[in-house]
């Protein structure tokens, strides 16, 4: 169920590729190009989601919504979906707006099926 | 209950080269399939799954039928019924892929219980994404023989409980169901905390008794002799076991031994000699005192690679603060994983 949620995001133009991954990093879906190793990119999402999250807590941002990595090659979006995180790795030109209301959208899903 | 056995155990390593008749006693067959023969003759029904058929002689074989025990070389179908799965495999990875080839088949509420050759923790990490998101009824705890099963010496069986750090590994259920089953042999089951039972029950229980020795005397010696305060005296020991073991993880025990330079270390320990009576002392300072030659060659020779001297729980607890406890614990758990894996 969360492969095809993962599937759908992937059909959006310039995303590349998309996992949810648990909070302490264990890879639970991956739709990711052969070239990325999601092992360690689920252990660097979680240490990122949980650094930023501690962040927001200490600057009294919380709770925090979402995370991006902004690349001269492309960007990287984390989400909370509840006892996991949403990752979608796309393009630099990518319609910014469009991917986060999908985001959004899936990772309440993902929290359902994860709850 | 219904027990499978996984492995038999080489009899020619353990008769031809260890020659356990002789030095310890007992008679083969030695290891699982020891442990397979006692506990169908506690009254278990009990499977051997071995793929290798020459580890034991027909011999031998004959052995482990005539006590009960159902012999088959199909790893997966041993697992269908089993309440206990006994893993006494190979050390490492050949654990693991057994392990992770077993698991489905496993029945509802079934329990893993390694031996000796490799961590519940460790085990428990390899196959935790399987355990959380497919089998969260399957438990990972220990029924390790902490000495070869067949010998006079295995008279008790080490079972991982509750481990120290908050891992659901097993339920109390599935610990007493694997105490139930040593007991059931007429041994003594000591249940310890899972990330406890590799330095109690593995061959390194040798280092930690050692260890444990050194502890004792400096804490008697620093809190009763010299009068230092018990947290400066505790902080000394745990710069010394970290010191150690963070050597021997970048440099192994050659490098650790090169930093450490045992001639120095005569020197300074001996100074800590204060009282009539400290034999652990006395024998730890002959000991590095009489280093042979080929030794003393082989120490000079190794490489100190660079090491990150840092308390482990420091760390750990900095971790937590700065990324969170849940991503903290996930960093953890991959450390541990890959020094194993």
């Amino acid at each position: 169920m969360i492969g095809r949620i993962l599937k759908d995001l992937g059909r959006i133009n310039g995303v590349n590729g998309s996992l949810v991954v648990g909070k302490d990093g264990l890879i639970i879906e991956s739709e990711v190009p052969g070239d990325i190793d999601a092992e360690l990119v689920a252990a660097m999402a979680s240490a990122v989601f949980g650094t930023a999250e501690r962040s927001a807590e200490e600057i009294k941002h919380e709770p925090l919504e979402q995370v991006m990595i902004e690349g001269k090659r492309g960007k990287t979006l984390m989400i909370d979906a509840g006892e996991g995180i949403l990752v979608v790795i796309t393009d630099v030109d990518v319609n910014l707006g469009m991917i986060r209301i999908e985001m959004k959208r899936s990772s309440e899903r993902v929290a359902d099926l994860l709850a | 209950m219904k027990v499978t056995v996984y492995g038999a155990g080489n009899q020619k390593l353990y008769t031809d080269e260890l020659n356990l008749p002789e030095r310890y006693g007992g008679e083969a067959p030695y290891g699982g399939s020891r442990m397979a023969m006692e506990f169908a003759m506690a009254g278990h029904d009990v499977i051997l799954a071995e793929p290798s058929r020459e580890v034991l002689d027909d011999e031998q074989w004959s052995m482990v039928e005539e006590a009960g025990v159902t012999v088959t070389d199909n790893d997966k179908e041993a697992a269908s019924e089993a309440e206990v799965a006994v893993l006494f495999t190979p050390f490492g990875k050949g654990t693991f892929s057994i392990a992770r080839e077993i698991l489905p088949e496993l029945p509802e509420g079934s329990v893993i219980a390694n031996t000796c050759t490799v961590s519940p923790v460790v085990l428990y990490y390899v196959l935790e994404k399987e355990l959380k998101l497919e089998r969260t009824d399957v438990g990972v705890s220990s029924m390790h023989p902490a000495a070869v099963p067949g010998t006079p010496q295995h008279g008790h069986y080490v079972i991982g409980g509750r481990p120290t750090a908050e891992l659901d590994m097993a339920t109390d259920e599935q610990v007493s169901r694997c105490a139930e089953l040593a007991e059931s042999t007429g041994k003594k089951a000591y249940i310890v905390p899972a990330d406890v039972t590799s330095a109690v029950a593995d061959m390194g229980s040798l280092v930690t008794a050692v260890a444990l020795a050194g502890v004792l005397d400096y804490y008697y010696v620093g809190t009763q002799i010299i009068k230092a305060p018990e947290e400066m005296v505790e902080k000394q020991i745990l710069m010394t076991l970290q010191t150690m073991a963070s050597l021997v993880e970048t440099s192994g025990v050659d490098g650790m031994a090169a930093a450490i330079n045992p001639e120095l270390l005569v020197k300074s320990a001996r100074s800590m000699h204060l009282l009539d009576e400290q034999e652990e002392l006395d024998a730890a300072l002959k000991k590095i005192s009489d280093l042979n030659d080929d030794v003393m060659k082989w120490i000079e020779g190794a490489e100190v690679k660079h090491t990150d001297l840092v308390a482990a729980q420091a760390l750990t607890g900095e971790l937590k603060t700065v990324m969170g406890d849940r991503a903290a614990e996930g960093t953890i758990r991959r450390c541990m994983r890959k020094m194993f894996e």
